[in-house]
């Protein structure tokens, strides 16, 4: 059966805590003010996932010679793949249709004005 | 006397135990596999009202305390670390460092509960817990209170997994100091080590999600 060894789990180890601390820090960089909310997002998700795959990868074995958990694996991210990509095809297009609009507009004016 | 053990371990449904061995470890990533979806539900429907209510989410994000949350995830990618020592330790057939390294992992998945059940106790008392005590007065009120409806959702369901978690480490930490795995087969550590990084890869994309989407 496949294990790490000791000392490749500290390297990883000693990787997942450096990018702990990159993502924290980068929390603090103020991207509204040069309206880069949407970069900062993809800052934090690229760390996230970066760390998911390191422990996936690593930790979880999915390197070993076996290939059916790497199937598994593979199945649960593209399946939600689909449920991503369905439902933001919904979402993210509602504006593009003009009768759509009410919906989004009126929740977010209701709000505007607390 | 290794062979006697194996005989013994081998269930009459495979041919030999390595057979075994991955038909156990592919049935942990079938459900683990499910779990992602599970998981993915609430984090699909999470990001769909971050984009339409951006501004109500930060506002809310900034009401958590990152710093436990940042503590917290630290203590989980600690308590993987040392899953991923234990498995190495059953590997090498060394039980008194299998059963350390499993209790150790235990004992940091309490840490890890405790504190959230303090952010819990301090949102509470802050009032932002919405059906309970939500008293909330800033700016978008509906997209804070709708936010914290997202965050104990997923953070209890998170933490219910890691409630299943500890328990099933006291079980194969006992059965460990009790001598039931061997170099050859201990697909209990392997499979239980498994199913803790996958509640530490949630709570990888929960913490950057809940805490982190602040500017």
């Amino acid at each position: 059966m496949a294990s790490m060894s000791p000392r490749t789990s500290t390297i990883v180890f000693a990787v997942l805590m450096l990018l702990l601390v990159a993502t924290v820090g980068a929390a603090f960089v103020p991207y509204d003010r040069w309206q880069l909310g949407w970069a900062g997002v993809a800052i934090a998700l690229t760390i996230a996932a970066t760390k998911a795959i390191l422990i996936a990868r690593f930790f979880m074995h999915l390197s070993a010679p076996a290939p059916l958990p790497r199937l598994l694996a593979l199945m649960a991210i593209v399946w939600l793949g689909i449920l991503f990509a369905l439902s933001w095809s919904d979402y993210l297009t509602r504006s593009w249709l003009p009768a759509s609009r009410g919906w989004t507009e009126s929740a977010a004016r209701r709000e505007s004005e607390p | 006397m290794c062979s006697v053990e194996r005989g013994a371990q081998l269930q009459h449904q495979f041919d030999d135990i390595e057979q075994q061995r991955q038909a156990d470890t592919l049935g942990m990533w079938a459900f683990l596999a499910t779990e992602t979806l599970f998981f993915g539900g609430v984090i699909l429907a999470f990001s769909v009202y971050r984009l339409y209510y951006t501004k109500g989410f930060i506002e809310a994000a900034h009401r958590l305390h990152l710093g436990l949350g940042a503590i917290n995830t630290a203590i989980l990618l600690g308590s993987s670390f040392t899953v991923a020592l234990a498995v190495h330790a059953a590997s090498l057939g060394k039980k008194k460092r299998l059963v350390g390294l499993l209790l150790a992992t235990g004992i940091l998945g309490l840490a890890f509960l405790g504190v959230k059940f303090c952010e819990y106790w301090s949102e509470y008392r802050e009032g932002l817990v919405p059906g309970l005590r939500f008293t909330y007065e800033g700016p978008f009120p509906a997209q804070v209170r709708l936010f914290f409806s997202f965050y104990f959702v997923m953070t209890a369901l998170h933490a219910a997994h890691m409630v299943v978690g500890i328990a099933i480490f006291a079980v194969v930490a006992f059965q460990a100091w009790r001598g039931r795995y061997s170099p050859e087969y201990y697909s209990s550590v392997e499979v239980s080590g498994l199913y803790w990084h996958f509640v530490d890869i949630v709570w990888v994309f929960l913490f950057p999600l809940l805490y982190l989407l602040r500017g």
